[in-house]
């Protein structure tokens, strides 16, 4: 038994694989780039589901018949969802701009990180066609299954969890955006 | 990472001076932290990544040595939490003697064991035990280790004496066995 420990921590093999920050950096760029897209299509997937199974059940044997204000939203969701997609058509379908190919690691590993942090902030915009597909699913069967004077009332619970789900989701991306921007503040701002 | 101003360079300048002369005691000290040869691997890349960040802010108010065993503990603290399912069961320094004595070892112990050893008891510690532990290990004095940890001298005198009762008492015990 050695009698100084000290010495024989100190004296324990070298670790075989180095450590290479700039592969680090890129594994990184790619798990943003991949939880942002990833995000951004199981939202509108989320959306398509819900408007496939109104219109489905429009069209089976339940002869559910949308109406004016269903219709209209159902337009709307699918509009929006359009323009997400035409907005975040980067973010979903990697560009690769010349720009961001000559960039260094590090360069690139902060566009990706300002990308995931305006995402992050901008969340209700791809997240909304999701909360109103929502409502108006809920809404147009609750509707349907309760007199007209009771409506508002047996939505009120669905709002209220509907609300709270999207303001904690909200809260929450913020402060991931917060926490993103404070990493692009170790990055250094200096150096841009 | 090519940096093309004055302040980036500095701090690759900087980086590299850390490379050099603490690069194995941060692979030692994430060794203490992480027993998986790949995740060990993931956290060495975390401390360096982490280093890397925070030397754009090393105003020279501590020493370097200092500043790079603050960061990579703190960082290797934070993923102790995160992996914090797998790290369940963590015990205090004045813990660790019931749970840690060992009265049937082979009589074969030599460095190899005794390192093997250590590493098991150090992986059972707090984090914060477990920095006092292996700076006491890294031969740095109280007032250094204070100064890493932001405990107070005193505090880290009793910490470093119960270590080594705790060291002497289980490693010579198996001594005495073997």
């Amino acid at each position: 038994m050695p009698e100084d420990l000290g010495a024989v921590w100190r004296d324990q093999p070298e670790e075989q694989r180095p450590v290479n920050l700039e592969q680090l950096v890129k594994r990184r760029t790619r798990e943003l780039y991949a939880s942002t897209r990833s995000e951004i299509v199981m939202s509108i997937v989320a959306v398509l589901f819900f408007v496939a199974m109104m219109v489905t059940l429009a069209a089976g044997r339940f002869a559910y018949a949308p109406g004016r204000m269903q219709q209209v939203g159902l337009a709307a969701v699918i509009a929006w969802v359009l323009i997400s997609l035409y907005w975040f058509r980067g973010r979903i379908w990697r560009k690769g701009s010349t720009d961001a190919r000559a960039a260094t690691g590090l360069e690139y590993y902060r566009q990706e990180l300002e990308s995931r942090r305006d995402h992050l902030r901008n969340a209700w915009v791809w997240h909304g066609p999701l909360v109103l597909a929502c409502l108006i699913f809920a809404g147009s069967f609750l509707g349907r299954a309760w007199p007209t004077g009771q409506r508002l009332r047996s939505l009120l619970p669905l709002v209220i969890v509907l609300a709270m789900w999207t303001v904690f989701g909200l809260l929450r991306r913020r402060r991931q955006a917060n926490e993103l921007q404070r990493e692009l503040d170790e990055i250094g701002s200096r150096n841009r | 990472m090519a940096r093309d101003s004055s302040s980036g360079a500095g701090r690759d300048e900087l980086y590299r001076t850390v490379v050099r002369d603490y690069g194995r005691v941060i692979d030692r000290l994430a060794a203490g932290y992480e027993g998986d040869a790949d995740r060990r691997h993931d956290l060495r890349q975390e401390i360096h990544l982490q280093l890397w960040k925070s030397l754009e802010v090393f105003d020279g108010r501590c020493s370097l040595k200092t500043w790079t065993f603050r960061v990579a503990h703190n960082t290797a603290v934070s993923y102790v939490n995160r992996e914090r399912r797998r790290n369940t069961g963590l015990v205090n320094i004045e813990e660790i003697e019931p749970t840690a004595a060992s009265r049937n070892a082979e009589p074969d112990i030599d460095r190899q064991r005794a390192l093997r050893q250590l590493s098991q008891l150090i992986l059972k510690l707090k984090p914060l035990d477990r920095q006092i532990m292996l700076s006491y290990l890294e031969d740095m004095d109280n007032a250094a280790i204070a100064e890493i940890t932001g405990l107070s001298a005193a505090n880290i005198a009793v910490k470093v004496h119960r270590i080594k009762n705790i060291l002497s008492r289980r490693f010579l015990e198996e001594q005495h066995y073997a």
